[in-house]
């Protein structure tokens, strides 16, 4: 059985300068996992021309770069690299940068390497994927509109993280087969445009699983991202009629871009009776 | 009851899993190799060589241009000394527009353990110019007979 999953690692308590070596995102003890995507290297380092580099490492300590690299903001793995369950992902940052939007306090960090793939069970068979009757499947989106009201840090000082909020989506009518997300957004005073450097996500699946191991920035997510080549969850996830969509939302703005309006928009297609 | 596809088909293929498509006996593992330079204006440097680990052979698939602080131009060369070009490559070849995207090498090209990626490479923009490239590819082991 392969769950969608993208595990993080967030640079915030990291210092702008320096090196790291030997970083780690420990894995699940449950399941293998199978890196597929590794994203986000401008946003932890500095630009490839003053030195912001990273070296990866698989679960048997085997570099993946002969060198530590200023791979692209999103880089493929090809064939897909499997990490042993209860093993680590580990790399080092060379010349970190931490990339974040500037408050009245602390800035709110959007510094985050993403590494997506799939968590394998051995258990077989794909979770909650069957529909029990005959259908055909319709294109439909879930869309839901929101109001951002609350910024990253908390007001006034802006220095204190704020923490998530949690929202949810019914799946009526029919089973819902989740294909993609896009996120759509208007800041205070701003224009309509996509969603980039506002929020982070945490989705969980029909049976409240979690999707990652912590809420991860929009760009990562977003199939009308900028600069990203995005898209999640892979394999699509089914949410029966009746289940809910979950999902909980952090602010990466600064207090002066509230309230920002935001909608998402969940795509995929309906199982139809037929 | 419809297609129980286990693939998103809007996700590119490699985020829906990639296996290796390697021969019996051997297993590919995911490599970069990284090749630094930096140029002076104007400087031309032939028969350059990014050495291959002794610890499996490496097929390479596709080439990003990481960092270049300026124009240049270049030439690949095999571990046999077979070019792959007839003439130099402007850098400008691995862009789209001012982005890198992998360039990609088909079919990919062999090289063996202890071999070598040969490079001719020119400033071009007549000033110091900070290169990396990224050779993407697959480490290609072999597995031990049982």
């Amino acid at each position: 059985m392969d769950r969608p999953f993208i595990y993080v690692f967030d640079a915030d308590a990291l210092t702008n300068g320096l090196t790291y070596n030997d970083l780690m995102v420990p894995l699940h003890k449950d399941s293998e996992f199978l890196l597929r995507r590794i994203a986000g290297r401008p946003t932890v380092t500095a630009a490839p021309a003053a030195g912001g580099r990273i070296q990866v490492r698989s679960d048997e300590r085997k570099q993946l770069f002969a060198a530590p690299s200023a791979i692209t903001p999103d880089q493929a793995v090809v064939p897909e690299l499997a990490y042993a369950p209860g093993s680590a992902i580990t790399f080092d940052l060379i010349n970190v940068l931490r990339a974040g939007n500037a408050t009245t306090g602390t800035a709110v960090f959007f510094s985050q390497l993403c590494f997506q793939g799939v968590r394998r069970f051995p258990s077989g068979g794909r979770p909650r994927q069957d529909t029990a009757y005959r259908y055909q499947e319709k294109p439909f989106a879930i869309v839901t509109d929101l109001v951002v009201n609350w910024s990253g840090r908390l007001f006034p000082g802006e220095v204190v993280m704020d923490g998530p909020r949690q929202f949810n989506m019914q799946v009526q009518d029919y089973d819902f087969e989740l294909y993609y997300i896009t996120m759509t957004q208007q800041r205070f005073g701003g224009a309509v445009a996509t969603c980039d450097q506002s929020i982070k996500m945490m989705l969980y699946d029909a049976d409240g699983n979690q999707l990652m191991s912590a809420p991860v920035c929009d760009f990562f997510l977003s199939a009308n991202g900028n600069n990203y080549n995005s898209l999640f969850p892979i394999p699509p996830l089914v949410y029966p009629a009746g289940s809910q969509i979950l999902f909980d939302l952090m602010s990466l703005l600064a207090n002066a871009s509230l309230p920002m309006a935001l909608e998402l928009a969940f795509c995929g297609v309906r199982r139809m009776p037929c | 009851m419809g297609a129980n596809v286990a693939v998103n088909p809007f996700a590119p293929p490699a985020y829906n899993g990639l296996v290796g498509g390697y021969p019996a006996g051997y297993v590919d593992v995911d490599f970069t190799y990284v090749y630094d330079v930096v140029l002076t204006a104007g400087q031309a440097l032939r028969d350059q060589a990014v050495p291959i680990m002794s610890d499996a052979d490496f097929e390479w698939r596709a080439l990003v241009l990481a960092v270049a602080t300026g124009v240049f131009s270049i030439r690949f060369s095999d571990s046999q000394g077979y070019y792959l070009s007839n003439g130099f490559l402007l850098s400008n070849n691995f862009l789209v527009a001012t982005m890198p995207i992998p360039w990609p090498v088909s079919p990919g090209i062999l090289f063996p353990m202890g071999g070598r990626i040969g490079i001719d490479i020119t400033d071009l923009s007549a000033a110091p110019n900070t290169i990396e490239l990224l050779f993407r590819g697959v480490k290609r082991y072999r597995l031990p007979k049982l």
